[in-house]
């Protein structure tokens, strides 16, 4: 089984990685998923979460914020709204962040629209962590 | 005669003042409409396998109960979203677009329209009008740019949704090159099917999907992300066209000031030898009346 498919990272702002992968892991709205090559048309709402590439035998890992995978039997197709490489990524600026929204989230309306943002980017930090951390051990 | 070429000799000096302004001016508009082309060439591949996707999926299902879709029997509101820049100097840009945004204002018989300004001109223009303004938007920086237009979007969608307007129009310029840039009006929401999705004869030959969570989730989910979307491509289209068009105006700007300038130069010249031969004609009948 040495086949491949096809997949881009893209944001808005760039395309993120073009590569041809052996599989591929990420995390839809049902939890992880992964895809071989062959798979069966597949489309799913991405959640904030790792996302790997096994490209010629080594594994290239990303965090995504939201958005879609199209699987096709050729090719993935991933928009997200940010994608970032695990590497760059800083533990220490992320962690702070987090801390801090996390307290503040405490004190918000759960009904409101500043509840869901912080929400959100609680949301996203948490996987941008759980991805960092997966790496350290 | 000594004071006119005096006169003359400042105003070249001003002039060459002035010309030094506008080149720098089109030098910053140079560099900045192709960071801003450089930008929007970055967003289409985004742009693109997201209209994709739509097309896709909606040519899959009939289904289009997602209320983004729903047109509204009467238009009672419709609102405006109107791009322009924050400054002036840039030729017609910006009365370009408020031209626009008066003529659709004055073909709405019966209906309130309520603008966003997003840039200081169009924000200007419209108090001076007295249109209802919802929003204004200005000096945002290129980093903001996708924020921005997000939080555009969704106070579009959620507008839409409950109710409180009942049309929302993009205007701005899209940048064609950087010497032709033309203003265009976009029907934000409703959404518009697009046409490759109609065909009904593809819809049933059409292997489906697996959906994750579910079909109309999956649509729900896209929907608000198409509409950030097209916010965002307008906003990077009209950043283009401003760059363009005052890179246009001052390129005119400081070869107007280079004709003037050799011009006056023409004229100082002139007012200097008649200078000389005034002063020799005295001389001369001087010498003679002695």
């Amino acid at each position: 089984m040495n086949d491949t498919f096809r997949v881009e990272l893209i944001t808005p702002n760039a395309v993120i990685a073009q590569a041809d992968a052996t599989a591929l892991v990420a995390v839809g709205e049902f939890g992880q998923f992964g895809v071989l090559p062959g798979h069966t048309e597949y489309l799913s709402v991405l959640r904030p979460g790792e996302l790997r590439l096994h490209v010629a035998g080594r594994i290239e890992r990303y965090v995504v914020g939201r958005g879609f995978a199209e699987v096709g039997p050729k090719s993935v197709s991933i928009l997200g709204d940010t994608i970032e490489r695990v590497e760059s990524l800083d533990a220490e600026s992320i962690r702070q962040e987090l801390e801090t929204n996390e307290e503040r989230l405490k004190s918000e309306d759960p009904l409101g629209d500043e509840y869901s943002r912080l929400l959100d980017r609680v949301e996203r930090n948490r996987a941008r962590l759980a991805a960092i951390e997966g790496e350290a051990s | 005669m000594a004071s006119d070429l005096k006169v003359i000799r400042k105003r070249i000096a001003s002039v060459k003042n002035t010309r030094q302004i506008t080149r720098a001016m089109k030098l910053v508009a140079g560099a900045k409409l192709r960071r801003a082309t450089e930008a929007a060439m970055a967003a289409r591949p985004y742009n693109e396998k997201l209209n994709e996707l739509l097309a896709d999926l909606l040519s899959r299902t009939e289904d289009r109960s997602n209320p983004l879709f729903k047109k509204r029997a009467t238009v009672r509101r419709i609102r405006i979203v109107a791009f322009t820049a924050d400054r002036g100097l840039c030729g017609s840009y910006n009365a370009n677009v408020a031209k626009f945004v008066d003529t659709m204002v004055a073909e709405q018989d019966g209906c309130e329209v309520e603008i966003v300004a997003v840039g200081k001109k169009i924000a200007d223009h419209a108090r001076r009008k007295q249109y209802a303004i919802k929003e204004r938007l200005t000096e945002i920086s290129p980093r903001d740019v996708e924020i921005h237009a997000r939080e555009l979007a969704m106070a579009a969608v959620r507008d839409f949704e409950r109710g409180a307007v009942d049309e929302v129009h993009l205007v701005y310029q899209r940048f064609k090159s950087a010497i032709s840039q033309v203003v265009v009006r976009d029907l934000l929401l409703p959404l518009v099917v697009p046409e490759s999705a109609t065909d009904a004869q593809a819809v049933s030959t059409l292997v489906d999907f697996i959906y994750e969570p579910s079909q109309s989730q999956v649509i729900d989910a896209l929907l608000p992300q198409v509409v950030a979307n097209r916010v965002m491509t307008a906003f990077l289209e009209a950043t283009a066209s401003e760059h363009a068009a005052r890179m246009t105006a001052m390129d005119n700007a400081t070869r107007n000031a280079s004709d003037l300038i050799d011009q006056l130069t023409l004229e100082a010249n002139k007012a200097r030898q008649a200078a000389i031969t005034k002063e020799l004609v005295e001389i001369v009948s001087g010498a003679e009346a002695l």
